[in-house]
Order: structure tokens, then C-alpha cells, then sequence
């Protein structure tokens, strides 16, 4: 079986918020000194896939992501990981795609590679859009899961588990299939070991130009109008009361005053 | 000439973080309060191949360069000193093993400790001989196909704890009475007492003994090297394994300056963060300089060791020396940052502070490094 994950290179989300600025004039975030690293979700993603090749005899998992080149250290955190391929779609460094744009791009690159399973995360931990997954799953015509915490090999394909707000739920289903993951305590990103680590250096990350299928109707459907970071104000109100029933009484009436409830 | 690491250093840094990130910092001030080796975290480090980097490959290593070894210590002894402390102990113990074992040897150890399976340390110290190696007076006297070791040996790290013990000790010949520095690779067994030498004032959790000798019988095909050959090899084995102590150092005063930066822009007082204060700003300016300053002549003394440059044993007596003394420096001024929090357990400073006084002393105290640095401008006979 042929797995596909697709990781994306995001700034760091642990970046200290006074340390997020963006550019000046610019409608994206400053990244110049600021780290980058995997989309947390997409870690979770690759550890599905993995746990899910260590169970398939003969299955391989391809990493795959759209960026320009610095965007190639996520494969090689991967690789060092021991994902068995590790594919570039090259981008220029300041060029901007829509989610959908980058499931078009994504979605011919499965094709290229005869994927049989693709694995996304949920949402990327930088514009949270979280659409990439099932646009991708609409743009190659196969059926999509999301919310999966972890996919294992069943009887009449792959039994995939779901998260869901009151419980969980297993479903089957045949490949193709592209499954968007969640995070679990099952699927975090295991750590490398450092030969793999050192050894991901010299592995060759193959580039694969599917400009061809990026869909161009999904250009301009989404304009981005404005950016700003919020102003965070803190004010300290006292709440009076005689005893803590009246003072939660009296925090109630506050925050319903605020609209905080 | 380029001071930048390379890129596939850069990643081991970056994947040791992480694994530190997961495993060590959730521990590192619960190590230090109980005071118990964390062999929760050795295990950890053996899956992960960290320790397994002081080693050659063809012994199950991952290569046995200095500068990755230096990398990942570092990065771990910015969060745990002792636990930095658990790959440096392998490194230390193995050494002269790699350096002068014979491939029978380097076969019948290395690999155990490589894979982590098995630990080891270094014996050189005695109740009274430490700086003065020539004064050791643990004996081996060679009876039939062993020798017969007997003496005693203080301040062995991990001494408690190790499998294989690497020891210097004077080989006496029974006819002349002639003593000569000798280097054996010994396995714990019969004739041998270890006790515990606890109640260190740092780097707590790495275990300290002290070992009695009484008529151990040691194969003579553990003795490393030829007899007499006991300096040159506690040397070698020096020159390379002082510039872990200079990682050690390293880290402690990044991650010591780390949490002072994070405090100076955190802490408000009269108003404003107290970064924003210019007594504030020159400490943390000065603990920037000499912590960098230390890391490119730690850096440069493990690339000129793995380049095997002539100067290479300079260069690990200057960045120990160096690093230990601004790790000393550093935490000290880390402390004065964070005041009152700096000086109780809340905040890790006050336990890097501690760790980082040891690192002036063991291996080789400063003052010894600052003579061999000095003779080698000065030439033999100062």
C-alpha cells in the first residue's frame, strides 16, 4: 500500500506572542529569525501512516509537501523519522495559495504516485483552515474521513477510529481513501534516533512539479482583506459580596453583563 | 572558514531538544531533589542512540565524533546537568577502550555499551591522588595469567552503577619492585567493594562511589595497552572526554541565561519589565558574550579533536577551562536576575548553579588545565 502524508512547514506556534509580528504592508506574518517547524497536526498524520506501514507488510509512506525550499527540513524530520520517500512541490518563496489551490497541487501528486491512502491533518496549526483534507478527498473523487485518531488494517480493508465530542467511532472503508487526522495521545510524532537523524541529511527529496493540476477556479475565491494582531487588554475588577455565595452570585450578573456568558 | 554548524548538526540539535523536551525537562528538578539515577531517562537515551555516540560503528556506535556528542550534551545540560552527565559518563569510561583496546577488546565491550545495555566508568582518582596522577597507589601485581589488583579509588562517577569500570592503577613488578602507570578494563566481580559517596552540593542523581580493591583477580588480557602505558592513555582519554565538560558548562550557562532572559522581560518592576533597565541589560549582555565565546572554543576544540590537529589537547584544556568558568559566572548572574526567585527551587538557577561548581573541579581541575595550557607556550621544562 502506498501512503501519502502531507506535511506543512508553519511558524513555530509556541513562538512567545510578543516575538509574532507581521510584515509591514504585508498580509502575512513576519518569519525572518522565527523558527519554523511541522504543523503539529500534520505530526500526528505521520504518525498514523507509520504505525499503520509497520502493520502492512510492503506498505511505504511518502511524505509529501508544497513549499519552497527551506520547507524540505519537514521531510527531513520525517525521514529521520523513517518515512521511506520524501516529495517537494516547489514553490516560491513568497507565493500564497488558497487551501483549495493546495489540495489541487496535493491531489496530482497522488495521482503521480499512485497513492493509495492519504493522510492529512486536520488543520494547519498557522491559518487554521482546515479545508485542505476534504477538498483534497473532493478533488481525487474519493471518499474522505476526518477527525481520525488512528487508521488500522482490518479484515475487508481499514478500519479507521474516529473522534467524536461524545465518544468515539470505528468505521471501515477501502482505498483509495484520504483520511484527515486529529491529535490523540496514540499518534504523537514519535522521536527520531540519531543515526536516522543524520542519515535524513543525505536522503534525496525528489521535487515534483504539479503545477498542472493546481485548480485554477479556486484562485480568488478566498480574498484576504485585512490582518492584525488583536490588542489584548486586562483589566482587574473586584467583585463585592458579604460571603462566596453572594460574591458568585454577583460574578454571574458581571459576566453576564460582559457578555462573556 | 565558517563558524556555523552544519546543517546536519543543526538537526541532531534540534531532534536531542526535542527528546529533552519529552523526557528530561518533566524530570530535571525531580532528579535533583531525590537525588536518584534516572534510569528511566538512561533507557530513553539508549532507544534514542545517544548513547551509543561515543562509539564507533563497527562497535555499534554512531560514529564517535566528539563535536554531535558535544551537540546533543549541550542541549541536554541546559535542562539537566546530571542527566547530561549519564552519555559523558559512557563516553568517559569507554575511551581507553576505543583508544588503546586491542579488536579483541574493542569486541568484547564496546558494543554492550554502546547499545546502553551495559554502563561503564572511569577510575583514576584516589584518596590521595587527584591531581598528582603520579601518586596513585592502587597496585596490580601480576600472578600467573591475572594480575592482583588492591587499593582504593574515590570520587568514581557512576562507579556504583557500572558494569565495566576502565582503571589506572601502577603495575608492580615482583622481582624489581619497579611501578609503572597501568590502564586495565575491569568487570565487576569478586574482591571488589563498593560504597556510595553521596552528598554532593550538585549534579545530584549521578551517582558517586568509592571502590576498595582486595586481591581482585583481573585476566591479564584486560590490561589496555602495554604496562606503563597508564599516563598516556588517562591523557588521551582526557584530551577528548574534558570537551563533554565543556558542553556540560555550556549548556548550563545557555539554559541559565535562557531563563534570565525570559524572566527580564517577564518581571515588572517600577513599572516596567526589568529588561528594560540597563543594569539589567549589561548582565545579560555580558553572560551572552562569554557564553557564545565559550561555545566556538568548545566547538573548535572538538573539531580540532576530530581533525586530530596537533594543538587538539590545548584546545580541550582551554574550552573546559573556559566554559566552566563563565558556566560558574553565568548561573551566578542568573541568580542575581531572577533575585529572591533566583535563590529558592522554584526556578532551575539556583540547581544550575550548584552543577555548574563541579565542573571547575572534575576531570582535571582548572588550575591543572591552565599548567598544561601554559607549558604548551612556554615548552618542556616549565
Amino acid at each position: 500500500m502506498q501512503i501519502m502524508v502531507c506535511l506543512k512547514q508553519i511558524l513555530d506556534p509556541e513562538l512567545p506572542p510578543r516575538d509574532f509580528r507581521l510584515e509591514k504592508g504585508e498580509m502575512a506574518p513576519a518569519t525572518e529569525g522565527i523558527p519554523l517547524v511541522m504543523s503539529s497536526f500534520d505530526q500526528n498524520a505521520l504518525e498514523v501512516g507509520l504505525q499503520l506501514r509497520e502493520k502492512l507488510a510492503g506498505a511505504t509512506v511518502t511524505v509529501v509537501t508544497v513549499g519552497p525550499e527551506g520547507a524540505e527540513d519537514v521531510l527531513r524530520k520525517a525521514l529521520a523519522v523513517k518515512a521511506d520517500r520524501a516529495v517537494r512541490v516547489p514553490l516560491e518563496q513568497d507565493c500564497k495559495l488558497s487551501g483549495g489551490m493546495v489540495a489541487g497541487l496535493l491531489a496530482g501528486v497522488a495521482r503521480q504516485l499512485e497513492a493509495d491512502l492519504v493522510i492529512c491533518g486536520r488543520q494547519a496549526g498557522d491559518w487554521d483552515g482546515g479545508q485542505v483534507g476534504l477538498i483534497l478527498s473532493e478533488e481525487l473523487g474519493w471518499p474522505g474521513a476526518n477527525l481520525v485518531t488512528g487508521i488500522e488494517p482490518g479484515a475487508g480493508g481499514l478500519v479507521l477510529k474516529r473522534e467524536l465530542e461524545e465518544g468515539y467511532e470505528v468505521i471501515e472503508g477501502n482505498v483509495p481513501l484520504v483520511a484527515v487526522v486529529t491529535n490523540h495521545e496514540t499518534n504523537v510524532l514519535r522521536i527520531a534516533k540519531v543515526k536516522d537523524t543524520m542519515a535524513a541529511m543525505r536522503k534525496k527529496i525528489e521535487l515534483i512539479d504539479a503545477a498542472g493540476s493546481a485548480v485554477e477556479p479556486q484562485a480568488g475565491r478566498i480574498e484576504l482583506v485585512g490582518l492584525e494582531i488583536p490588542v489584548k487588554e486586562v483589566n482587574c475588577e473586584m467583585i463585592p459580596g458579604e460571603d462566596g455565595s453572594e460574591k458568585a452570585d454577583n460574578l454571574i450578573k458581571r459576566l453576564l453583563e460582559l457578555k462573556v456568558l | 572558514m565558517n563558524f556555523e554548524l552544519d546543517k546536519e548538526l543543526l538537526f541532531l540539535k534540534e531532534m536531542v531538544r526535542d527528546l529533552v523536551q519529552e523526557k528530561v525537562a518533566p524530570r530535571a528538578a525531580e532528579i535533583d531533589e531525590t537525588d536518584e539515577y534516572p534510569w528511566d531517562i538512561k533507557e530513553a537515551l539508549a532507544e534514542h542512540e545517544i548513547l551509543a555516540m561515543p562509539f564507533p560503528e563497527e562497535y555499534g556506535g554512531t560514529g564517535g565524533k566528539v563535536l554531535p556528542l558535544v551537540i546533543a550534551v549541550e542541549e541536554i545540560a541546559k535542562v539537566s546537568c546530571s542527566v547530561a552527565m549519564i552519555p559523558e559518563g559512557q563516553c568517559l569510561g569507554s575511551t581507553a577502550i576505543v583508544i588503546a583496546g586491542t579488536e579483541e577488546q574493542k569486541q568484547r565491550f564496546l558494543p554492550g555499551l554502546a547499545s546502553g545495555e551495559k554502563l561503564c566508568a572511569l577510575s583514576v582518582t584516589e584518596p590521595n591522588a587527584g591531581s598528582d596522577v603520579g601518586g596513585i597507589q592502587c597496585t596490580a601485581v601480576r600472578d600467573g595469567n591475572d594480575y592482583v589488583l588492591n587499593g582504593t579509588k574515590r570520587f568514581v562517577s557512576f562507579g556504583n552503577i557500572a558494569d565495566v569500570l576502565t582503571l589506572i592503577v601502577k603495575t608492580v613488578d615482583k622481582n624489581t619492585g619497579d611501578k609503572k602507570l597501568s590502564c586495565f578494563v575491569v568487570e565487576k566481580g569478586e574482591g571488589l567493594v563498593v560504597r556510595n559517596l553521596e552528598h554532593k552540593m550538585g549534579i545530584k542523581g549521578t551517582p558517586t562511589a568509592e571502590l576498595f580493591f582486595d586481591n581482585m583477580r583481573v585476566p591479564a588480557e584486560n590490561l589496555l595497552g602495554a604496562e606503563g602505558d597508564g599516563f598516556k592513555i588517562a591523557m588521551q582519554v582526557f584530551d577528548k572526554t574534558r570537551i563533554g565538560i565543556a558542553a556540560q558548562a555550556l549548556g548550563l550557562a545557555q539554559g541559565a541565561l535562557d531563563i534570565a532572559v525570559q524572566y527580564a522581560r517577564d518581571r515588572v518592576q517600577f513599572g516596567s519589565p526589568i529588561g528594560k533597565f540597563q543594569a539589567i541589560q549589561m548582565k545579560l549582555a555580558d553572560m551572552e558574550i562569554k557564553t557564545q565565546a565559550a561555545r566556538y572554543l568548545t566547538y573548535a576544540a572538538a573539531d580540532k579533536y576530530d581533525r586530530k590537529a596537533h594543538d587538539r589537547g590545548k584546545f580541550t584544556a582551554m574550552a573546559k577551562t573556559f566554559a566552566s568558568d563563565v558556566a560558574m559566572e553565568v548561573t551566578s548572574e542568573a541568580i542575581q536576575v531572577l533575585g529572591g526567585y533566583g535563590y529558592i527551587k522554584d526556578y532551575p538557577v539556583e540547581r544550575m548553579f550548584r552543577d555548574a561548581k563541579i565542573q571547575q573541579i572534575y576531570e582535571g581541575t582548572n588550575e591543572i588545565q591552565r599548567i598544561v595550557i601554559a607549558r604548551s607556550l612556554l615548552g618542556r621544562g616549565f
